[in-house]
């Protein structure tokens, strides 16, 4: 469409020669009055991606995206708009994050977010039910976890009083299956904020289209609502050495994702970024730098309490023997990851099934069947603890990784 | 964007990053969405290869060329398993076909050259790998290669074509090892040992380099002590001819039991003297032979 308009001209021209919020918001009403709401959009969404709290702004993209027929877009728009006009915190309250999880309602109100493209990308609409109570074990990463993100929320004056960010970044990492995403919901859960998930899939498409729009989008919707927990699955992904990435995508990709963590960390007050990776060494230096992945915390595979919650969880629903004692299984599967106990169950409820199609009667799973089963079984994460003990031993500058060093040493490994 | 070029853009993106599993995975759709598209068995056939399955990437391979029998990559990448499968001489015949319909892509002759080193055919191999820096001067891998087909018999070139790959790619671990095996070659252990320690650190996966960085340090540590025993025993021995009977076969069994731990508590003496000079000289080079030898101690080495 041709942009005789003159005053739409005149607008344009302006916005060419310096940018402003403003004038963005100008062009974009002019352009909804000349009934062009598609343009409109556009413009206003510019805007948003440089003052993306502005209620004003919110509203008339609500307003375009309705008359674009974008229903998806004008939904989050709207309450988008709504959630700022009742409050726009620059502070965390502390009080009101923990009234909502100890209440055990979801936060946000139903707000859904969508990317440019106008798709639901990351469902904030359920805070996760989850908490840390219903991981097992693990109470040292706990510990951790609880020290970074959770003690700032529930005390931000004191905090703020010793000139700490609330906010800040993380690295779980350690063997597959070891629950560092269930982790990290539970985490989401006990901070009672919106959990927005990163995975390698969304990685992947980013680097389709324009990965660093996409991107800084993810960093600004969680700035719109936090507290937030924006938890990036596979960050090595994301975040990989970018001397490994040369003439690639993957580059720009690294350095918008410092930028968001760094460049912008005024804005980032109660922001939680969290990271999982099995790869912590492929992540480039720059990331693990102070202000953004501060730490690097070690998840290993779960310990006795660990696997004997897994245990309960996995077997609850199926039939089993009464009475049945776990204890002997789970000194049994040490070094088990999740994973593998999930597979445990899986293979004893087999040949329960088989025992009871045989004798045509209902057999429920005992503990003789736990231990067949598990004569099959290997613990999944031992060939990846015999990599990452070469970075422990021999790249482990600055006591990196110090924790993962301790479990090899009372595995045996180092 | 249809379906099929989205699955090959995924795929792509999960190769720039060495997700070999995700990237066939991406790939297999795209074939499935336009099994047309020769693109699609190229990216399956190049995770298969990452993903160490060379009889796959060659059926993949050959499939793809099914399709398009004029496609360089996929002739390029059916070399590249049939070597991996010990086929030598169907190796260069496909890489001899895929330079043959793209004589200015690099690749095809680092393959072709690959293949030839494989078949022994060095001067061949030397030539493809020149022909392949030509074309991509910037490019480390194909330096390095020069140097590896250097390494056995000029050493020194291989050293220089090492560091002029290392200026382009100074993180390359598998070069950093092969300088040190170039350095050895030359007899500069203490070059050699710091070669090997920068490539442990940068990869510390890389068995080879491990395994190098240990033998390295075990002789400089360890070395000399051994002609100070041969010359002992001999002298003991020259003396025993000459004194018969029974003292004499006491005497001779007291002088070599002495020469024997004189010989030990010199070894000894010496280790501990070069390992003083060491750890002065180079305290992580000290401390990474000490892990060293802990793995190997423990069979993980």
């Amino acid at each position: 469409m041709s942009d005789d308009d003159p005053v739409l001209l005149a607008l344009r021209a302006a916005l060419s020669k310096s940018e402003s919020t403003e004038l963005r918001r100008a062009a974009a009403e002019r352009l909804l009055s000349l009934a062009r709401p598609g343009e409109a959009l556009v413009e206003v969404e510019t805007a948003l991606r440089g003052t993306p709290s502005d209620a004003t702004l919110l509203r008339l993209a609500a307003r375009a995206a309705e008359e674009s027929g974008d229903v998806a877009r004008t939904t989050a728009y709207r309450l988008a708009a709504e959630a700022q006009s009742v409050t726009t915190p620059t502070v965390v309250d502390a009080s009101t994050t923990v009234s909502v999880r100890a209440s055990g309602t979801p936060s946000g109100g139903g707000l859904r977010l969508v990317a440019s493209n106008g798709e639901f990308q990351h469902d904030a609409t359920e805070a996760p039910a989850l908490t840390f109570a219903d991981v097992g074990g693990m109470d040292a990463v706990k510990q951790r976890l609880n020290r970074t993100f959770l003690a700032p929320l529930r005390n931000p004056a004191m905090y703020k009083k010793f000139g700490k960010t609330i906010g800040g970044g993380l690295v779980l990492y350690g063997p597959p299956g070891c629950g560092k995403t269930f982790l990290a919901r539970a985490l989401a859960g006990e901070v009672g904020a919106r959990f927005t998930n990163v995975s390698l899939s969304d990685v992947l498409d980013m680097w389709l289209g324009q990965s660093e729009k996409k991107l800084h989008e993810i960093f600004e919707n969680a700035r719109r609502q936090k507290p937030c927990v924006v938890f990036f699955d596979e960050v090595d992904a994301l975040g990989q050495r970018r001397s490994a990435l040369k003439g690639s995508a993957g580059r720009n990709v690294v350095n918008q994702l410092l930028a968001e963590l760094d460049g912008y960390a005024d804005r980032n007050e109660g922001v939680f970024v969290l990271g999982a990776t099995n790869h912590p060494w492929d992540l480039d230096p720059a990331l693990r730098r102070p202000g953004r992945f501060d730490r690097l915390v070690f998840v290993p595979p779960p310990d006795a309490p660990g696997r004997a919650r897994i245990l309960e969880l996995k077997l609850a629903g199926r039939p089993l023997a009464p009475g049945l004692q776990l204890s002997g299984i789970v000194k049994r599967t040490e070094g088990f990851s999740g994973a593998d106990l999930e597979a445990l169950v899986g293979a004893a409820a087999e040949l329960a099934v088989e025992a009871s199609v045989a004798a045509n009667n209902e057999i429920p799973i005992d503990a003789k069947l736990l231990e067949r089963a598990l004569g099959d079984l290997r613990p999944s994460a031992r060939p990846w603890l015999e990599v990452a003990r070469n970075h422990a031993i021999y790249a482990n500058e600055g006591g990196t990784y110090d924790d993962l060093l301790e479990h090899l040493r009372a595995v045996g490994l180092a | 964007m249809n379906a099929g070029a989205a699955e090959r853009g995924r795929a792509r993106a999960a190769l720039a990053l060495s997700r070999f599993a995700e990237a066939a995975a991406h790939a297999a759709r795209a074939i499935g969405e336009n099994p047309g598209a020769v693109d699609g068995y190229g990216l399956l056939g190049q995770a298969e290869i990452g993903l160490g399955k060379p009889a796959n990437a060659l059926a993949t391979a050959e499939r793809g060329l099914g399709v398009s029998a004029d496609s360089e990559w996929l002739h390029r990448l059916r070399s590249i398993a049939l070597r991996q499968l010990s086929k030598h001489k169907q190796a260069v015949a496909a890489a001899n076909e895929a330079v043959r319909l793209a004589p200015d892509v690099p690749q095809a002759h680092y393959v072709l050259a690959q293949a030839f080193a494989a078949t022994g055919r060095r001067k061949e191999a030397l030539a493809e790998a020149e022909r392949t820096r030509e074309l991509d001067p910037s490019n480390a891998l194909y330096v390095t290669l020069l140097g590896d087909l250097y390494l056995k018999k000029k050493p020194k070139l291989a050293e220089e074509y090492y560091r002029q790959s290392l200026a382009l790619d100074p993180e390359s671990a598998a070069t950093l090892n092969n300088l040190g095996v170039s350095l050895l070659r030359q007899r500069r252990t203490v070059d050699a040992a710091a070669a090997f320690k920068s490539a442990v650190l940068l990869d510390p996966t890389l068995a080879v380099a491990r395994r190098n960085a240990h033998s390295t340090l075990d002789a400089m540590l360890r070395g000399g002590g051994v002609l100070g025993l041969v010359i002992g025993l001999q002298a003991v021995l020259r003396g025993f001819s000459i004194l018969n009977g029974p003292t004499g076969l006491w005497l001779g069994a007291v002088l070599i039991g002495t020469t024997v731990v004189v010989w030990f508590l010199f070894r000894k003496w010496r280790t501990a003297s070069n390992r003083k000079k060491l750890a002065r000289a180079d305290p992580q080079l000290l401390s990474i032979y000490e892990k060293l030898r802990a793995d190997k101690k423990t069979g993980h080495l």
